[in-house]
């Protein structure tokens, strides 16, 4: 008798209406989702820009800054540094200094070309690498380019720059693309982090 | 047992009438809820998902500290970065105009500023009113820093559109340099493949 009392009570127990609230959650979920951005946001970190050329902090220790800069122009990137990097790379004697320039008794860059129409990044990866292996120390890179470049390919340029790819060279787009990194102690090997914008006045 | 018989009647149609009484009374019920028509939907388990979702939602919203609403005239370079954007000042460069703390600040014009917003020259790096809406940015975040004890580090999220010239890129850089910002981070699209993708 009492059970029955009690499924009669139960049934007479109306249900919770949960159909305004429906209504509410329905149109806040398209609100958020639209509000919200899709993209994935990070970060690129770059040192505050050294203005004009030579502008190098002198280092108290006698050894001379490598100043390794790379520069992107209209037809391609070109590599300059202190030291000899014609040597560096084994590619022979540096050709003659060019009177012309800003600096008299440096090297001419070394010039790697575009590959069409696009850069050839697996190439500025392959030669930094190298660069890379005969200065295992330094780790700063100043970076310039043409006044009309679009900052895009600066970009581009720093993912290039920034970690050790598995492999020593790239020789096509698509196996430098598809590349995996190189890790020591779980953690990537770097190649030049420090990323420092320089601008020729 | 005339009077039992009696009560019994009684007893009989008091039940009745509470029967019937309850019958009226579900049916009420029921035709409020307009379930005459057929089965009521279950929506329960539809409501546990929605506030999962919603609540899952407004958790991104909120943590995101650079929120960037991306439009033809300001699409971000992607990158192979892995590091998470910090709350920080920011400038945008679109490809229209420069925006501080959602104000415009100065008009763009092919890629160029106008020589009128510079100070000196052309050939001037520094943007004037840019200078002065960084100056402002500076001096709160060190107003800020200095009430909360720590030290004011001078960094600087540039929001810029990919096809900004780099000209333009430098004149920001040695603005905000002029008002104090020394670490610069450019916000990217993450997940992009190495080489660029053109």
């Amino acid at each position: 008798m009492a059970r029955r009392k009690k499924k009669g009570i139960n049934t007479d127990i109306e249900d919770l209406n949960l159909v305004p609230i429906m209504n509410l959650v329905v149109c806040l979920i398209p609100m958020v989702l639209l509000g919200m951005s899709m993209v994935k946001v990070g970060v690129v970190n770059v040192n505050a820009p050294k203005f004009g050329q030579g502008a190098a902090t002198p280092e108290e220790s006698d050894k001379k800054p490598l100043n390794l800069t790379v520069a992107v122009g209209a037809d391609g990137f070109r590599l300059q540094a202190t030291a000899n990097l014609h040597e560096t790379l084994g590619m022979g004697a540096a050709p003659a200094p060019d009177a012309a320039a800003a600096d008299p008794t440096a090297a001419p860059p070394i010039l790697i070309p575009k590959k069409g129409e696009d850069y050839d990044y697996p190439e500025l990866y392959n030669r930094m690498n190298a660069i890379k292996k005969a200065f295992p120390d330094e780790s700063i890179v100043n970076l310039t380019a043409e006044a009309r470049i679009p900052f895009k390919h600066l970009i581009f340029v720093m993912d290039t720059l920034r970690v050790k790819l598995a492999e020593e060279s790239y020789s096509d787009l698509a196996a430098f693309k598809d590349a995996e990194l190189k890790y020591e102690n779980n953690v990537p090997e770097l190649l030049w982090p420090d990323v420092v914008f320089a601008v020729a006045q | 047992m005339a009077e039992l018989s009696r009560d019994d009647v009684r007893e009989e149609a008091i039940a009745k009438w509470v029967a019937e009484h309850q019958d009226d009374l579900r049916k009420d019920r029921k035709k409020k809820r307009g379930s005459d028509s057929g089965p009521t939907l279950t929506i329960n388990s539809l409501m546990d998902a929605m506030t999962i979702i919603l609540v899952f939602l407004l958790m991104n919203y909120s943590v995101d500290p650079l929120r960037i609403d991306t439009s033809e005239d300001l699409k971000l370079p992607a990158s192979t970065t892995e590091i998470n954007p910090k709350p920080s000042a920011a400038v945008s460069i679109t490809a229209k105009g420069i925006i501080v703390d959602d104000k415009a600040v100065v008009p763009i014009k092919d890629g160029t500023v106008e020589k009128a917003y510079k100070q000196g020259e052309e050939s001037s790096m520094q943007i004037q009113p840019l200078f002065e809406a960084l100056n402002e940015a500076a001096t709160t975040q060190k107003d800020i820093a200095s009430r909360i004890g720590s030290k004011f580090e001078g960094v600087l999220t540039i929001i810029a559109h990919e096809e900004t010239p780099y000209r333009l890129i430098t004149e920001v850089l040695y603005t905000a340099g002029q008002a104090e910002f020394q670490k610069f981070k450019f916000a990217v699209v993450k997940g992009a493949q190495r080489g660029g993708s053109e």
